[in-house]
């Protein structure tokens, strides 16, 4: 099976490399000038002194100033202008080129001045006299706006990005010179998919750039692996069609090797892989230990459902097997280097087929939704270590007879939903209860039931509140002879006495209180309380959450171009936790 | 000489007239206003006329305006700065400059300066004395469904519908285009358990793309066909007001709903063939542990 998982994220980077719907190419420019700016918070780039701008490799325009908003996708290049190129020779005050509509504007200067429109880059024939729009020469006054990119040469691929070189970077007051930095622009999404795992502070340098490829460089810090160097690299082929792939760390002896991908086969039809490598790798050098996970994921949609296929397959280790010499004597397991790197040959592979649908009912406030799953899954008996899924019955002492090598299940579940019903000015009702039964091969259920109710009521457009309750059961059912195998009586040790009587039967009981302020877009406060009461009960730092939860957010804007978001959580001393470890500040665009 | 010191106090005296700065191009609007600043303004004599605009180059005997417009100069034309004195700049790229035509439609004048200059006659008035070789023709491609459009700042306030497995504690964003896609550049302030809202104000003939998300690309909206969304599109009309309202079916990593919806993207969360137990960590597991070195 592993091998079809393979075979499949394989055909997956074939679909995406061979997908050559892009849109119609736009035209690559390159800008250089004695001193070229870009205004990050206006998207312009402008260029002053020996301007030369080269259009699709072919034209060369030079002039005394430039001008390009990178958003409305078109430039100006100003004084003293000249084009050159195949055949091409021309002379005047101003060009300017609108790429959205495929024309360019020409103030030539012969014995007297006119006004020549140019279908795209077709110099030989200008449509002399026509109507140009509104002031199509105007260069921005950007006294007021803020430099973030220094340089003195640029690539341009239009709506896409802009690459500088060399760039010297504003960024916190600090002038940071590089010897390239891409800035992508585009205005599709895909670009920004990424595989990297969180981190408290994280610096990317995009420093190569390409229509279709963007490379990134990342300057991390996080608490387990400390400062550290990752690299991305993105391929975007067709909007929904990317790929990206990563190491991140890069500069850590614990790697992690990343791959995530989307491809868009047909209308209905679309195809997800993940897969992720974890190694313990000293430089590159060959690993001591290497396991990974892969998911591959077709979803086919229908006009209101969808069918969903997954496979996931776990390798817990991909080297082979290590020599005798680094064998446990009592033959207990192997390892590669030493006994902290042990060789683990699980393998666990996992199926399922999903449809789940969605509709509204008919003269209700209400929607409906439907899921039913069937899953399979498998993992080999070893010899040595009697893996597998898990052992049948439960024992103390397992024989290797009980264990369990694949287990097939079905799943049910059942949605009713309300949209927002208003109960009375201002107030607004919603509701949702739903269960689900998910049965196994073996003499097994899992039942859950999950019930929310709350009410909202705004006060005009400022203020908002809601209240919340939401109670949910969990039923994990092996049968009246077996209840207790699985769930024996247990008190850890004392400390939490009312776990005797938890048998796998858990009830989570919350409620919640919110308010959110927003006087205007510029500020926001919202507080919210969240009280638990759970059976068993929340244990510090093993089981459940707090019983009582504050989260407080408040955000501001500090200038036209960037809010402040201070996002903290109380846990009132739940296991001596006070104030919540994150502490968010984000300044967003 | 006095008659050049009196033309030069009428003409400090028309410049120093307060007027708004040209307005900001909107974001998105298909063609910018016209830097040439436009009425009222004090008749002109009529013998002189100014108005005043942006530079875009003097060469050839003629002075560019960024209208594209070329002006004939008068071989004894005089170069002044915005207070009226004589200068030794001259018109060049990115200046401003006001421009004195006579009655014949020379210019005669011309103050040069680094900010705009106070308006003079209209648009209207000066375009006869552009010079051109080619009469001006009418151009179709300008027939386009976006005229009118001001650029005026209007509210826009986003309200969505969210599934209803998002967790009550969750957060969702707006991620935009003019944000570089950034997952969580704007958060949306709750309402009611299953709607958030969030109020803009953008620039009329603004076009915006945007997706839902909870803070990550990962949980990103997916559309009521379980498909990855393309981004919604909003052009922002030349209203007051403007609103929009989204329904979010569902978040990628919560595709399949029910109470633990990750169960079936994560074979380590509950519950599932590999961790059959919906409490780990926490109970005894009916999993073989793996062995671990002694």
């Amino acid at each position: 099976m592993k091998r079809r998982v393979i075979t499949f994220i394989a055909a997956i980077c074939s679909t995406i490399l061979a997908s050559q719907q892009h849109a119609a190419a736009a035209e690559h420019m390159t800008v250089s000038a004695d001193s070229l700016k870009f205004y990050g918070d206006r998207f312009l780039l402008e260029g002053d002194g020996n301007v030369s701008v080269t259009l699709d490799r072919k034209y060369t325009i030079h002039g005394n100033a430039f001008s390009m908003d990178l958003r409305l996708n078109r430039f100006v290049v100003g004084g003293d202008v000249t084009v050159t190129g195949e055949g091409v020779d021309l002379h005047g005050a101003g060009i300017a080129d609108f790429f959205d509509t495929h024309r360019m504007y020409f103030i030539p200067v012969l014995s007297q001045p006119d006004r020549w429109t140019y279908d795209g880059t077709d110099f030989a024939h200008p449509s002399k006299g026509l109507e140009m729009p509104g002031d199509p020469f105007y260069f921005p006054d950007v006294s007021t706006s803020r430099v973030t990119v220094i340089s003195h040469r640029a690539e341009i691929e239009p709506l896409t990005y802009v690459e500088f070189f060399p760039a010297k970077i504003w960024a916190s007051g600090i002038l940071t010179p590089l010897p390239s930095y891409v800035l992508n622009f585009s205005g599709n999404p895909d670009w920004k998919q990424n595989s990297l795992a969180g981190a408290i502070v994280d610096i990317p340098w995009d420093f190569a750039g390409s229509p279709r490829f963007l490379s990134t460089l990342h300057l991390r810090y996080d608490q387990t692996n400390h400062a550290y160097a990752s690299f991305e690299e993105h391929y975007v082929a067709s909007p929904g069609t990317w790929a990206v792939i990563s190491l991140n760390p890069a500069t850590q002896v614990n790697k992690q090797y990343n791959f995530i991908s989307n491809a868009v086969i047909s209308s209905h039809l679309q195809a997800y892989a993940f897969a992720q490598a974890f190694a313990y790798q000293p430089g590159f050098s060959t690993p001591l230990s290497l396991s990974s996970f892969a998911r591959l994921q077709l979803t086919y949609g229908l006009p209101s459902s969808f069918f969903q296929v997954q496979l996931n397959q776990n390798w817990d280790s991909l080297l082979p097997m290590p020599p005798a010499n680094q064998q446990d004597p009592t033959l207990l397991y192997y390892w590669w280097g030493n006994p902290s790197h042990p060789w683990v040959p699980m393998h666990p592979f996992n199926g399922l087929i999903t449809w789940q649908g969605d509709t509204p009912l008919r003269h209700l406030p209400l929607s409906f939704r439907l899921r039913g799953t069937y899953g399979w899954a498998h993992d080999n008996s070893y010899v040595y270590y009697s893996y597998g899924l898990q052992f049948f019955p439960p024992s103390a002492s397992p024989s290797f007879s009980d264990v369990v090598n694949t287990i097939s299940y079905t799943t049910v579940d059942a949605l009713v939903y309300s949209h927002a019903i208003r109960v009375a000015k201002n107030y607004y009702f919603t509701f949702s209860e739903e269960g689900s039964r998910q049965t196994y091969s073996l003499p097994h259920r899992t039942d859950q039931v999950q019930s929310t109710a709350t009410i909202s009521r705004t006060y005009g457009t400022k203020l908002a509140t809601f209240a919340g309750y939401q109670v949910t059961n969990i039923a994990d059912d092996y049968g009246p002879s077996l209840q207790r195998l699985y769930y024996p009586e247990t008190t850890f040790g004392g400390t939490y006495p009312g776990y005797a009587a938890f048998d796998g039967f858990a009830t989570f009981r919350s409620v919640y209180g919110q308010a959110v302020y927003t006087p205007n877009p510029n500020f926001s406060l919202s507080f919210m309380l969240k009280s638990n009461n759970n059976f068993p009960a929340s244990m510090p730092g093993i089981f459940g959450t707090p019983p009582t939860q504050l989260f407080g957010d408040v955000r501001f804007r500090i200038s036209p171009h960037a809010m402040v978001d201070v996002a903290r959580t109380y846990s009132f001393n739940f296991g001596g936790l006070t104030w919540g470890p994150s502490f968010t500040v984000q300044v967003l665009p | 000489m006095t008659l050049r010191r009196a033309f030069c106090a009428v003409l400090a005296l028309t410049l120093v007239a307060a007027t708004p700065a040209p307005s900001p191009t909107p974001a998105s609007s298909p063609a910018p206003a016209s830097s040439l600043t436009p009425s009222p303004s004090p008749a002109p004599s009529a013998a002189l006329v100014r108005f005043a605009g942006q530079v875009l180059d003097e060469q050839g005997g003629f002075i560019f305006f960024t209208t594209g417009d070329g002006f004939r100069l008068n071989p004894d034309v005089r170069y002044v700065d915005a207070a009226g004195n004589e200068t030794s700049e001259r018109p060049r790229t990115r200046l401003y400059a006001q421009a004195t035509f006579d009655a014949s439609g020379s210019v005669v004048q011309i103050a040069v300066g680094t900010h705009p200059f106070p308006p003079g006659a209209a648009y209207e008035q000066v375009r006869q004395y552009a010079v051109v070789t080619t009469p001006k023709q009418p151009n179709p491609q300008f027939s386009h469904p976006r005229e009118g459009i001001e650029g005026k700042p209007v509210a826009v306030t986003f309200t969505v519908e969210v599934p209803p497995n998002t967790p009550l504690t969750d957060t969702v964003y707006l991620s935009t285009d003019k944000s570089l896609w950034v997952a969580n550049a704007v958060r949306m302030d709750r309402i009611d358990a299953l709607h958030y809202r969030y109020t803009v104000k953008l620039n009329s003939g603004t076009d915006l793309y945007y997706l839902y998300t909870r803070g990550t690309w990962t949980t990103v909206e997916r559309g009521r066909d379980g498909l990855e969304e393309r981004p919604h599109h909003l052009f922002v009309q030349n209203l007051d007001t403007e609103t929009r309202s989204d329904q979010v079916y569902y978040w990628a990593d919560l595709m399949t709903s029910g109470p633990n919806p990750e169960a079936t993207f994560n074979p380590a969360v509950l519950p599932t063939p590999f961790n059959p137990n919906p409490f780990p960590s926490t109970f005894p597991t009916p999993k073989p542990p793996v062995p671990t070195p002694h």
